[in-house]
């Protein structure tokens, strides 16, 4: 007669435990209120004039020849803030521009973000954003050293 | 098979202890002797060709897996028999609960020879179509699985209440009753029938109304046999429960035999020796691999699901990708601006034109 055999059943319940662990973690982690949201910026300046990519934007650079025309890719700056609920933290850009960022809400898998570009004292715009966590926003188009600024804002909760 | 073993008989106590060693011809042989017989047996209780060609591999094969640890308290034939007993009972269950709307909808199927249930309805008849077996089996098909199984026993094996008893689990008394009904004769008039018959047609033998009982219940030894006879020839009323009796049981078998004809047991045999032979070279696999799958497959389906509705966007959203970022307000003193977004990826992008004449408001930073 066949027997059963019980390292099978330890087998089968070992995995068992081992789903039901990573569902639950997963869930748990899912259900834990974010109020804390780390966002990087990252300024690139992108031109015609030569063909170049910044060793540092290999990551990007699928995505930014995807998206725009141009030949050669810099990376000028890379900085990331760590915000809470309610709090502004200001980047310093090239070209005298400053970026504002506040963060206003985490909703699900979104935060919701004011940001404010300033060149000098002068506000270039104002915007509000809802990014998708480790999602990414392009924002470009101020021209600069015979090229364009392109700003790379992403964030990850 | 060998020629040491050819010309030979080798008698079933001899066989057992064979196959117990691992002897393959052995198993070629004790398909060859019983495999006509579980057929038999098997299409007596499922009345079902293809079904009871089922029932043989699974005899076989389950009399290959289990012989190592046969005790040999019965002989070779009855633990054969119990075994078949048993997977035609259990078919029975599967049966029933796979098509109880074929028994619940109350209409009367008509099986050919063949095995096959053919609508009466159809204006095509069977090829095989005997016109006296339809009334067998739908006396076949009106009674209880265990009651068909007593009488396979009885009629195809001659075997007694009490062996048919041992085999089937079955209290003597209801294996009785069971054959009774089987062959329609109301066990309780037995021997009254006859005794009242007694005045209007006297026996010339002493009649206990017993007879017909005895002889059912396989009893009747070779010397009473004349007594027997000599009895019904003087007996109205037991010759004609006897005749009722045999000719029940003629039917019955002329039905098995009928259908026995038509299988070619060669083709039966080669089919089950292959399977015997992947269990003998894969010991194991196929009980190892349900046991496995047993739990594995469940706990599978389960977890999948489990995951798929916890991250159901994650599997949902793969069609229509979300935007990167959402843009709820955008204002300032630009030339223009320019919102964009990639189907494909979701991406969002802001181009914008700063206006070489705006000065823009001073910002109270």
């Amino acid at each position: 007669m066949h027997k059963v055999n019980p390292m099978r059943i330890r087998f089968s319940d070992l995995l068992l435990t081992a789903i039901v662990m990573l569902i639950l973690t997963g869930t748990a982690g899912s259900l834990r209120a974010q109020e804390n949201c780390r966002i990087r910026v990252e300024a690139i300046l992108a031109a015609r004039q030569d063909a170049f990519v910044d060793p540092q934007l290999v990551h990007h650079i699928d995505a930014l020849q995807s998206l725009f025309s141009f030949t050669s890719y810099r990376l000028l700056s890379s900085d990331h803030i760590d915000l809470s609920l309610g709090r502004s933290q200001t980047l310093t850009l090239p070209g005298n521009r400053r970026l504002k960022i506040t963060l206003q809400n985490i909703r699900g898998k979104r935060a919701d973000l004011a940001l404010q570009l300033m060149k000098e004292r002068l506000m270039v715009f104002h915007t509000r954003i809802q990014l998708l966590n480790k999602g990414s926003l392009f924002i470009g188009g101020p021209e600069y050293n015979a090229g364009n600024l392109i700003f790379r804002i992403s964030g990850a909760y | 098979v060998p020629k040491t073993i050819k010309n030979r008989i080798i008698h079933d106590d001899e066989l057992l202890l064979r196959l117990q060693r691992g002897d393959q011809w052995m198993f070629q042989l004790l398909l060859r002797r019983f495999g006509r017989r579980i057929f038999s047996i098997a299409f007596g209780m499922t009345l079902n060709m293809e079904e009871s060609r089922a029932v043989v591999q699974d005899v076989f094969l389950e009399a290959y897996r289990s012989v190592g640890g046969y005790r040999g308290d019965a002989s070779l034939a009855t633990w054969l028999q119990r075994i078949t007993v048993n997977r035609c009972l259990n078919w029975k269950r599967r049966w029933i609960k796979q098509f109880k709307w074929f028994y619940g909808s109350g209409k009367r199927p008509f099986i050919s020879a063949d095995g096959l249930a053919v609508d009466r309805s159809t204006p095509v008849e069977p090829v095989f179509c005997d016109p006296l077996l339809p009334s067998i089996d739908t006396t076949l098909q009106s009674l209880p699985p265990q009651a068909r199984a007593i009488i396979a026993l009885r009629v195809l094996e001659g075997l007694s209440y009490k062996a048919i008893a041992e085999t089937t689990g079955i209290r003597p008394e209801l294996v009785r009753s069971g054959l009774f009904q089987c062959t329609q004769v109301p066990h309780s008039n037995t021997g009254i029938a006859c005794k009242a018959q007694g005045s209007a047609d006297p026996p010339s033998t002493i009649c206990d109304g017993t007879f017909p009982d005895r002889y059912l219940a396989g009893e009747i030894g070779a010397g009473e046999r004349t007594q027997l006879k000599a009895h019904l020839a003087d007996c109205g009323a037991c010759r004609r429960q006897m005749a009722a009796i045999l000719a029940f049981f003629k039917s019955f078998r002329e039905r098995v035999r009928h259908t026995c004809n038509a299988v070619d047991f060669v083709a039966l045999e080669k089919s089950v020796l292959t399977n015997v032979i992947y269990q003998h070279r894969h010991p194991g696999r196929s009980v190892n691999l349900v046991g496995t799958l047993r739990y594995v497959i469940p706990i599978v389906v389960a977890a999948g699901l489990l995951i798929l509705f916890a991250n159901s966007s994650f599997f949902f959203d793969k069609t229509a990708p979300p935007s990167s970022a959402i843009i709820d307000a955008f204002s300032g003193p630009v030339s223009s601006v320019m919102i964009y977004e990639v189907p494909e990826t979701g991406q969002t992008i802001v181009w914008f034109h700063e206006s070489p004449d705006a000065q823009g408001e001073p910002h109270a930073d």
